[in-house]
């Protein structure tokens, strides 16, 4: 086509001029004759279209910035060489500005035709390829980023065609096949001939065809024969609309991620077998996002066998704290909140019950997190199981309390062999001394005759007294049994009989708790003696009027025992109130031993009994037994 | 163990005995007056009482007196009569000779009693002129 435009003026003559100047206006190109003063001396009427001017514009004429600075050198020095060589066709390719002001890129053919006649001028073919060149810069730009990128990547990337041909690599994959083979590889070359051994390239092979069939995938595979040659390599398809034209792939090593792996799994078993043999169980909180209860926490095995929980359980704090002890619930409930506000992380002890009803004791240490404003983001922590040692503990402090307890009775026994047996003893060795006295008056030896048999029987009292105690020490064991209150307030009453109606007394009941599972014999010697009690101290100035009641607290059985009598003076009693042989009054004949028999007796069923008093205000008993 | 400072000629002499043991006191009345001539006698089977009574007798700085204090009594024990004395008498210069008079052969008894500042004798019950004899006489 070119060739036939540079040429037209040549065969012109054989045309006609219509002929000639339909082709010439109707060319896509520009035609222009620059005589030999530089002025155009023709230009075709396409030339407007590429330039912007209009024939006359340019007609024996020249435009001295026609031509880009930049192109004007070797486009002057082109032009004078062409000038030197007549009959000579050069090509040209330079920026020239449109008559608008924008560069547009030319490509011209110019042939030297100043020595033919009726031309005389060097003939100027052109044509505006500016797209084309901003297209192959663009193109060139394009590809320059995208090899700077590829091989900007530590990992090997290469594509190859069906026929198993390199279409494009990063420096990281010609570099690694030069490491390998020793030898180069290029786009176009097949890649079969460049594995280390027959074996590998029949592997490979295998991937890259399950891709030309249109499977994405990821392999583990060895580059090298040692294991720092693991990658993890990428095969996709390459698709040219629905046709597969190749694969890409993408390898990354994942040596140092492998063995820091199975450094991770190896240091997360040993985690778990320590865990295990000591005991101890972790557990992560988030406290920032939504409710901390609800939310996903990270528990580790021991956690979850230490808790009771299989593996298909969601990990949270709400999980864990629907393990707590009832009687522990709020106790473990408040140390985490004001553990959390106060950053106190003291190691708390409490008790879980595990689903099959096992009761186990836990010590629970943590860490709490702040973020700057102070707000808790975090509690990290320890579950240890400690029930073998808390067993033993609470073992060693029962043989300590029984231990005190008897040291304590042995006391109050030395006690009563000084003063109560002793007393008596005293009393009748000096008054049997008197009678033997030659001069005694009638009037005392009838007296001493009498105070020496009663001193004799409050000692055998005495004597009986500590007998029915120690039986009692010795703890016959008597079956539990379901026991009401009414049914024991009633037999109570009966046994009373004329104390109760001569006082004029008033028993009221309130028992909201009906019964408990105790020893019978001991709650109604309790019940006996705190009903006689409060009858014996009597207010003189109102009737007896006794109130007993009784609830249910945290499992235990609370009695509550009121009356309006003469109360007891606790300033200076407190600790002797239930103590053996000790009465606070001197107008009533006390023996001093049913309060002691009422503490022994609780005590002995495990439970507790406190009093509050003060004189003439009545006295209330509260007393909490375990229902067994 | 204790100090002598009467006869058994002397003039009328003073004993207060604190017990609410009303068969002690009688024994303790009769043995005091087997070797003391018309003694003055005051029974107090409320200790609160005759504390209140010694507080009086501390105010006015009475003749010598010699006070039996049982240890085993309800409301107030013997001891407890010791530690209200302590805050109203002084242990140098009082007129009041305290000896501690109980049936208890415990040991713990007994030195407490002769730890105790304002006590100068443990007698061991019953006392016996034979005892009065021990202790006044020496």
């Amino acid at each position: 086509m070119e060739q036939t435009n540079t040429t037209s003026p040549l065969i012109a003559s054989s045309l006609t001029e219509l002929q000639f100047n339909t082709l010439v206006a109707h060319s896509h190109d520009g035609i222009a004759l620059l005589n030999a003063n530089g002025l155009f001396s023709y230009v075709s009427p396409s030339v407007e279209r590429i330039s912007g001017y209009a024939p006359v514009e340019l007609l024996g004429n020249v435009k001295d910035d026609f031509i880009h600075l930049d192109d004007a050198p070797e486009y002057a020095r082109q032009i004078e060489q062409l000038k030197a060589t007549p009959g000579q066709t050069i090509q040209l390719t330079y920026r020239f500005k449109h008559k608008s002001g924008q560069w547009n890129w030319a490509e011209a053919i110019a042939t030297n035709s100043i020595n033919v006649e009726g031309i005389n001028a060097i003939v100027f073919n052109f044509k505006n390829i500016t797209e084309r060149v901003e297209t192959q810069q663009k193109a060139l730009a394009e590809n320059a980023n995208r090899d700077a990128l590829l091989n900007a990547i530590p990992d090997i990337i290469w594509s190859i065609d069906t026929n198993h041909c390199l279409i494009h690599a990063n420096t990281a994959f010609y570099s690694h096949v030069m490491a390998i083979t020793g030898s180069q590889i290029k786009p176009g070359d097949n890649i079969a001939c460049k594995h280390v051994n027959e074996a590998t390239a029949q592997l490979w092979d295998v991937f890259y065809i399950q891709a030309f069939n249109g499977n994405a995938f990821v392999e583990h595979l060895n580059f090298l024969p040692t294991p720092d040659g693991m990658h993890e390599v990428t095969f996709s398809p390459i698709y040219q609309g629905n046709i597969i034209t190749g694969v890409a792939c993408y390898a990354k090593n994942i040596a140092e991620r492998k063995i820091a792996d199975e450094r991770l799994r190896i240091s997360e078993k040993n985690m778990a077998i320590a865990q295990r043999i000591a005991r101890v169980g972790s557990w992560d909180i988030e406290l920032s996002n939504g409710n901390p209860f609800t939310q996903p926490a990270i528990w580790t095995d021991e956690t979850y066998r230490i808790l009771g929980y299989d593996e298909t359980t969601q990990p949270s704090l709400q999980a864990f704290v629907d393990r707590l002890h009832p009687y522990d619930k709020d106790y473990v409930l408040n140390a985490l909140s004001t553990g959390i506000a106060n950053n106190n992380t003291t190691p708390i002890e409490y008790r879980i019950v595990q689903p099959n009803g096992t009761i186990r004791w836990l010590k629970t240490e943590g860490e709490i997190f702040y973020n700057t404003t102070g707000q808790a983001t975090r509690i990290v922590g320890t579950h240890k199981d400690i029930t073998e040692r808390k067993t033993l503990e609470l073992e060693r402090e029962k043989v300590v309390d029984d231990l005190t307890l008897r040291n304590k009775e042995l006391e109050q026994f030395t006690y009563i062999v000084s003063h109560n047996l002793r007393g008596h003893v005293s009393n009748i060795i000096g008054m049997a001394a008197e009678l033997a006295e030659p001069n005694t008056q009638p009037d005392i030896h009838q007296l001493f005759s009498t105070e020496i048999k009663n001193s004799a029987q409050k000692l055998d009292t005495v004597i009986k007294d500590l007998s029915f105690i120690l039986q009692h020490k010795r703890g016959a064991i008597e079956a539990k049994v379901y026991i009401s209150f009414a049914g024991l307030v009633n037999d109570i009453n009966d046994s009373l009989g004329s104390l109760i109606t001569g006082q004029n007394v008033q028993i009221d009941t309130h028992f909201e708790a009906e019964g408990i599972n105790s020893i019978k014999s001991y709650l109604y010697s309790i019940f006996h003696n705190l009903i006689t009690n409060s009858i014996k101290y009597y207010n003189p100035a109102t009737p007896p009027h006794i109130t007993i009641k009784s609830s249910l607290v945290n499992g235990m059985v609370q009695l509550h025992f009121t009356d309006n009598g003469i109360g007891i003076d606790l300033t200076h009693n407190a600790d002797k109130i239930f103590g053996l042989y000790r009465r606070f009054h001197t107008h009533t004949e006390g023996k001093g031993m049913g309060l002691y028999m009422v503490k022994s007796q609780i005590e002995q069923l495990g439970g507790t009994i406190t009093v509050t008093s003060a004189v003439n205000q009545g006295t209330q008993f509260t007393i909490l037994l375990p229902n067994s | 163990m204790h100090k002598s400072h009467a006869n058994s000629t002397s003039a009328p002499t003073c004993f207060i005995l604190i017990d609410d043991d009303i068969v002690a006191n009688m024994l303790a009345q009769m043995s005091i007056k087997r070797y003391f001539n018309e003694p003055v006698i005051h029974i107090f089977t409320n200790p609160a009482d005759a504390v209140n009574f010694i507080t009086e007798g501390e105010k006015y700085n009475n003749l010598p007196c010699t006070v039996f204090l049982d240890i085993n009594m309800p409301i107030l024990s013997g001891w407890d009569v010791l530690d209200k004395l302590e805050k109203i008498i002084n242990a140098g210069t009082t007129a009041f000779n305290i000896y501690i008079v109980s049936s208890s052969i415990d040991p713990d008894d007994k030195t407490r009693a002769a730890e105790h500042p304002l006590v100068n004798g443990y007698i061991e019950k019953p006392l016996t002129p034979y005892l009065m004899q021990e202790v006044f006489a020496g």
